[in-house]
């Protein structure tokens, strides 16, 4: 325990790294407040009565999908459209008319619902969705005799899970909307993944640095329970700064918006889910996605004391560490072809696994000797078995250390 | 507790460090004399278990000590050559995180600080960030580590290293005080570290050790070849280029000068009393030195 006190000072409860933290904290909070305060490029009285009429015009037609309703705002946005056409033009009146704003979006909730039922308009044939396309592919592979099939299995699990959470309902979801934004996966490379390796980076070079290297290897715990005491600071450490992440970034979308309603709306109201099959509230799913978080954050750094474990400088450590990184956040933007060889990295590198909209909102499923297993849990399994490795071999690296 | 260096050998890479390195230790204090780049820092920091020899045994009490590698550790005090501290820790802190990683808890520990603080007095600093410590300071923060434990076995590589005199003679005397029950092997080049306070002294050059012999021994076997000689200023110049000279001083018109030789240099050359800087200078650079 006292170990672990001062490894902890060392790394992250010491003078600079809390002012340093509450630079991070600020910086957090205006991001997020910058973002959520552009809910229309209107300023002073005049932005905030576009908010209020933009929000109590949600809040009137919240619930399920109103037929006559869709009908008017279709209407309204295909005239719109006409008027200003379909790209940046309709985006500069819709940031300035709250009114045009609903009902573009109220058309696409129509078209959410569609979807529900009938699947998007460019099925891919590898992922079907829908309700009624989804019957007709069982259907299918029953007639075909193919019950016992991985396909067969995905499909059917994907209806139950759609049945089950129902069709799309019409929420106030503005303020989760920000908020989830700091979910995503640039936000969490660029403002918490490179912070969090710069915080790591000296676990163990400050060691070398320090010339202590050769005092702790020489004593009685220098070690292994040494290490157990770096593993736990670093890994305490990444759920600090996560944690200081998403508070200041909740913080800042409350200054920028302020009305959390949606809180208890279904996880699918939510813009980046609305294919998720999780049966979750907003709520619970920010809850979910924070929990997710830390424990990326947490599996990051114990990646990063392994590297830190095996280097003798700071720069070092931090280099390989983003490198890490940036080239696992750009597997994503391969070539599909590219991206089929090596999925493995694109679906597990550690930006991925930090993703909480892609790892919770996405259907994906992968054939498990014929069962279908969720990105969810798949990506679960994967973040524990790379923890279990970074923590084995740090404590190989400590054994073997010596100082030359 | 009894140490055997068991024909210790290390090599990085091609390069011998090391060569059959062996002697024995058990109480008071044992100097480890050679100059930069003789070796010694390795087997220091193969004996502090810090680096792995390439072969050969270190004992404790006649058995390997990889038998007994925590029971070694429990026992051993250790100081390197270079040492920096945490910028975040003060005196205390460092201390207090040195008796952790040794197994030192609570009360115990605290004790142990205060009684070490005050032995290296440094008690009125502890409070103070040590980055901001003076030479001599950290140096004496750096034996209360290696005394927190209160170790059987304490190895010390260039302690008094970039010390002013004063601090070097105080240094000196904590060593000697610390070394009445305890094994200390002193690890230096400069010579009168060793001589004021080493009951036993190995000579290492070249990664090769000689026996490991007390310091009158070493002084016995340079009797005969110390010379004191009075020489002009102009031929002292030209002599001491291949001569082996420990002293010079000025004495009237020219000097005198001490000089270490097999033979007598001089016919009218005084024999002088040798000392261990001579047995050290003939040791190392005279070319007929050779490690008993």
């Amino acid at each position: 325990m006292r170990l672990f006190q001062y490894e902890l000072k060392k790394l992250f409860i010491n003078r600079n790294r809390i002012i340093l933290l509450a630079v991070l904290f600020i910086l957090y909070m205006l991001v997020a407040w910058v973002s959520a305060k552009g809910v229309f490029e209107l300023s002073g009285a005049e932005g905030k009565k576009a908010t209020s009429l933009y929000t109590n015009l949600i809040a009137e037609h919240s619930g399920k999908l109103d037929q006559e309703q869709l009908v008017r705002s279709q209407n309204i946005r295909d005239a719109a459209i006409a008027k200003f056409g379909a790209g940046e033009g309709l985006m500069v009146r819709i940031n300035r008319d709250p009114e045009l704003k609903f009902h573009v979006q109220y058309a696409g909730f129509g078209k959410k619902v569609n979807d529900y039922w009938n699947g998007p308009a460019e099925q891919s044939k590898d992922d079907i969705k829908g309700i009624y396309p989804l019957r007709d592919k069982l259907k299918e592979l029953e007639a075909a005799g193919q019950t016992n099939h991985f396909e067969y299995r995905k499909y059917s699990s994907r209806l139950d899970a759609e049945l089950s959470i129902g069709e799309p309902v019409f929420e106030n979801t503005v303020f989760w909307n920000f908020f989830f934004i700091r979910f995503d996966g640039f936000m969490i490379v660029f403002l918490l993944l490179l912070v969090l390796t710069y915080f790591i980076s000296p676990l163990f070079t400050q060691e070398v640095r320090t010339e202590m290297d050769s005092i702790v290897l020489s004593t009685v715990k220098g070690r292994r329970e040494i290490v157990t005491a770096k593993l736990l600071s670093a890994g305490l450490t990444a759920a600090v700064v996560t944690i200081v992440y998403l508070a200041a970034s909740f913080a800042g979308t409350w200054l920028g918006y302020g009305d959390m309603s949606g809180f208890g709306a279904p996880l699918r109201s939510l813009e980046g889910f609305e294919s998720s099959l999780l049966p979750l509230s907003i709520g619970g799913a920010a809850l979910l996605g924070t929990l997710w978080l830390i424990f990326s954050a947490v599996l990051f750094s114990l990646a990063l004391a392994y590297i830190s474990s095996k280097l003798k400088s700071q720069s070092a450590a931090f280099g390989i560490g983003m490198v890490i990184l940036l080239a696992g956040s750009m597997s994503n933007y391969f070539s599909s072809e590219i991206k089929k060889l090596i999925w493995p990295v694109v679906d597990f590198n550690f930006g991925s696994l930090a993703m909480v909209n892609v790892i919770f909102g996405q259907p994906k499923a992968y054939n498990w000797f014929g069962l279908p297993l969720s990105y969810r849990i798949a990506a679960c399994v994967v973040g524990f078995v790379l923890a279990l490795a970074a923590v084995l071999f740090t404590y190989a690296a400590q054994r073997k250390r010596s100082v030359a | 507790m009894k140490l055997t260096v068991d024909r210790i050998s290390k090599h990085y890479g091609k390069k011998q460090a090391l060569t059959g390195v062996s002697f024995e230790m058990e109480n008071g204090v044992y100097g480890l004399l050679g100059p930069n780049g003789a070796g010694k820092s390795s087997l220091i920091r193969i004996l502090a278990g810090v680096m792995e020899a390439s072969e050969g045994e270190i004992l404790v009490n006649g058995v390997n000590r990889r038998k007994r590698e925590r029971e070694y550790r429990m026992k051993l005090g250790y100081l390197p050559q270079s040492l920096d501290f945490y910028p975040e820790f003060t005196g205390l802190d460092y201390l207090r995180y040195i008796a952790a990683l040794k197994g030192l808890k609570g009360a115990a520990a605290e004790r142990k600080i205060t009684e070490l603080a005050e032995q290296v007095r440094l008690t009125g600093d502890l409070h103070r960030k040590c980055v901001h410590y003076s030479g001599g300071m950290k140096r004496r923060l750096g034996i209360a580590q290696s005394l927190l434990n209160d170790p059987e076995v304490v190895i010390l590589d260039e302690p008094t290293a970039g010390l002013d005199p004063y601090e070097r003679i105080k240094f000196r005397n904590l060593i000697s005080l610390i070394s009445r029950d305890r094994t200390v092997l002193l690890s230096t080049h400069i010579v009168s570290d060793i001589e004021s306070i080493a009951k036993e002294t190995v000579m290492i050059k070249a990664g090769m050790v000689g026996n490991m012999q007390s310091n009158q021994s070493f002084i016995k076997d340079m009797e005969n070849k110390v010379w004191l000689y009075r020489m002009p200023v102009d031929e002292l110049v030209e002599y001491q280029n291949d001569h082996l000279i420990s002293h010079v001083l000025p004495a009237g018109d020219g000097m005198e000068v001490r000089i270490v030789s097999e033979d007598k240099p001089f016919p009218d050359a005084i024999q002088a009393a040798p000392t261990l800087e001579d047995a050290y200078l003939y040791e190392f650079h005279s070319g007929e030195g050779s490690l008993r």
